[in-house]
């Protein structure tokens, strides 16, 4: 016995349309998120350009008091927290995120700056690491084992190592004038205390000697 | 959480978007699918309920078997849960099948030999040849088959006959579920059955009943008269007979306030068995049964069974994808953390990032939204359940047992019904049975 398609074919067409409106319904509400998210940033962005004057003026004091700079190391892991979030939901390309990578460059060089002037003139150890890399394709594997080691040494001593990751491909002066003033060439590439370029870093072992200045 | 584990989130993202994509793609159509089907069943289930249920008050007279084999623990509660049953005893007749049982289920059922029990001895040939010798000698207008492991509401089978209102409707279902759901295979098994209570009775309103359960199902003796008896070389004799009923285009019924019990496997093993022998012959019957597949079959053909069948590859090429990037994963952290010396103080660090990742981007994500909905759905059809069939068992933990875990054992068992197939493997019925015992 065959049956009769046609007196289903309106519930076959409410169907669609029920669906289609929850599946677009389901896009537009994790839109929406994203969006408050974005905006939650973009506030968040505010208090970055304010902490970047806040840090302009401790380094111009020349305090060597520690508590600010582990309040500001805090608050820059935070940031780059949020733009890891922000740049998955947007992607890599994104102009917000760029734009935000951007402020954010220039705000780990701010901190940077204070860290070499603390261990200058306040006789402080703190470690500093520059990791320049790209988000090409061919350098995600050398990328994700060099982040996971300095992640690894970072938590040594948190407190004393400072890690700075720049990425190159987003076109930030700051970035690209610290490449000219190490002669970073080629990425990924690590930098520890100013003058130790490490170009592949494998290991931990490859950095276990700089831990002795903070022990 | 340091800039560098903001860097190895992001560079792992990276290498993987491609094939990311793929599977997102899978995941989507699956998902578009799911609420198309799901629209489609909701839509058909207001409509039915918003007419006049059909039913007949005739008295026809029923023969229940009941085959056994080895159920010397079971049979006397399906007996007497028989004997119980709210339907007039000149109407109906109890035969007892024992297909050459090892223990004393044959002894067993004699005790309740009676003028409404007959119980018949046969060398052991199969469930479906055990249900042929009992068709053969009785004497009812409608058959209902019953296995010996379960029992059966007291108004189940009135309310099953009152659905053969007229001479299309061949068989009835009723709604199935699970004798005391605990251990976590049998909570999980019980959402499964529940949810089965939703969509067999969506099925029936499209005439698209593919299954007829073989705890308990009626069928019109006729049919048998006509066609032949159970296919005794069937693993999945329940799902081909119905099956056969709608090839020759006839009604299946279901019944969702009349509820047979079963009882659940509750080992690994043992539901294993069982559903390697379902999924084998689900797929073996489909492809006989291929004429059913479209658009002349109305809804069956164009939805339901389509529906079924992708429902089981996409969820398959999912898990297994799912399952392999895991164990990748697996390989290259292992391959990370020697390059930092297994120095395990980093990983409350990690997880701490994670946890937060999870809360603040969760909503941000439509899968995590998509399955929130299916989450609801699944919440749904469930009250809907409890509602129909007066469940008593409370269903928050096997509900997140089930949304847990549900879709890698059905994965995992359709994998290895699909090695059977492609090997040729023999799936049979009897086996399963004695070890589960």
């Amino acid at each position: 016995m065959k049956q009769d398609n046609s007196i289903y074919l309106r519930r076959y067409i409410y169907s669609f349309f029920i669906a289609t409106f929850l599946f677009i319904l389901v896009f537009a509400i994790a839109d929406s998120f994203t969006h408050i998210s974005y905006e939650r940033n973009a506030r968040e962005s505010e208090v970055i350009r304010s902490y970047i004057t806040d840090l302009n003026g401790y380094f111009k004091e020349q305090s060597c008091s520690d508590q600010l700079i582990f309040d500001a190391s805090l608050k820059l892991d935070n940031v780059g927290n949020r733009i890891d979030l922000l740049e998955k939901r947007f992607g890599k390309s994104d102009q917000r995120v760029v734009t935000q990578k951007k402020q954010y460059a220039e705000l780990q060089h701010t901190h940077y700056l204070i860290i070499q002037r603390l261990n200058k003139y306040c006789g402080a150890k703190f470690i500093t690491v520059l990791y320049f890399y790209t988000q090409a394709k061919e350098e995600s594997d050398a990328n994700e084992q060099a982040s996971f080691i300095l992640n690894a040494f970072k938590q040594e001593s948190p407190e004393r190592i400072m890690i700075y990751a720049f990425d190159s491909s987003i076109g930030s002066g700051i970035v690209g004038n610290l490449k000219t003033w190490y002669n970073i060439t080629s990425t990924p590439s690590v930098l520890v205390n100013q003058e130790n370029k490490i170009d592949k870093l494998t290991h931990i072992s490859q950095l276990d000697p700089f831990l002795k200045e903070v022990r | 959480m340091s800039i560098s584990t903001f860097l190895k989130e992001k560079n792992c993202q990276g290498r993987e978007s491609e094939i990311l994509n793929f599977y997102h793609i899978l995941t989507y159509i699956l998902v578009y699918l799911g609420l198309f089907a799901t629209s489609f069943y909701l839509l058909s289930l207001f409509s039915y309920y918003r007419k006049p249920r059909k039913t007949t008050d005739k008295k026809f007279s029923v023969s229940i078997i009941v085959p056994a084999f080895n159920e010397e623990k079971t049979i006397s509660k399906t007996l007497q849960s028989l004997l119980e049953l709210d339907y007039p005893k000149d109407r109906m007749e109890i035969i007892v099948v024992d297909d050459g049982s090892t223990d004393s289920t044959y002894s067993q059922a004699k005790r309740f030999e009676s003028n409404i029990v007959r119980v018949i001895r046969k060398d052991n040939g199969g469930k479906g040849s055990a249900l042929n010798a009992g068709i053969k000698v009785a004497k009812g207008e409608l058959i209902a088959s019953m296995d010996a492991d379960s029992f059966v509401q007291k108004d189940a089978l009135k309310k099953m006959v009152a659905l053969f209102y007229n001479d299309s409707v061949m068989s009835v279902a009723p709604s199935v579920g699970i004798i005391e759901p605990k251990g976590i295979l049998r909570r999980i098994q019980h959402i499964e059955y529940a949810m089965g209570v939703f969509l067999r009775k969506s099925f029936s309103t499209l005439n698209a009943i593919h299954v007829t359960p073989g705890a308990f199902s009626l069928y019109r003796k006729i049919f048998f008269d006509k066609y032949g008896g159970y296919d005794e070389h069937n693993i999945t004799e329940d799902l081909e007979i119905a099956l056969r009923i709608q090839s020759k285009g006839y009604v299946i019924e279901n019944a969702e306030d009349a509820v047979a019990y079963t009882r659940g496997p509750r080992y690994f093993r043992e539901l294993m068995i069982q559903r390697r022998r379902w999924y084998t012959g689900l797929a073996r019957n489909l492809w006989r049964y291929k004429s059913l597949f479209g658009p002349s079959r109305g809804p069956l053909g164009t939805l339901v069974l389509p529906a079924a069948v992708i429902a089981i590859v996409l969820p398959m090429i999912l898990v297994i994808y799912q399952v392999i990037k895991n164990l990748d994963d697996i390989r290259r952290n292992i391959i990370l953390l020697q390059s930092i010396d297994f120095r395990f103080k980093d990983l409350w660090e990690y997880n701490s990032y994670i946890f937060e990742q999870i809360i603040l981007s969760s909503l941000s994500y439509p899968l995590f939204l998509m399955s929130l909905l299916f989450l609801a759905l699944l919440a749904g059809y469930l009250i809907f359940a409890k509602r129909i069939t007066g469940f008593k068992e409370r269903w928050q933990l096997n509900f997140v047992l089930f949304f847990l875990l549900y879709y890698f054992l059905f994965v995992f068992w359709w994998i290895v019904s699909t090695a059977y197939l492609i090997f040729n493997k023999k799936v049979i019925w009897r086996k399963e049975k004695h070890e589960a015992g």
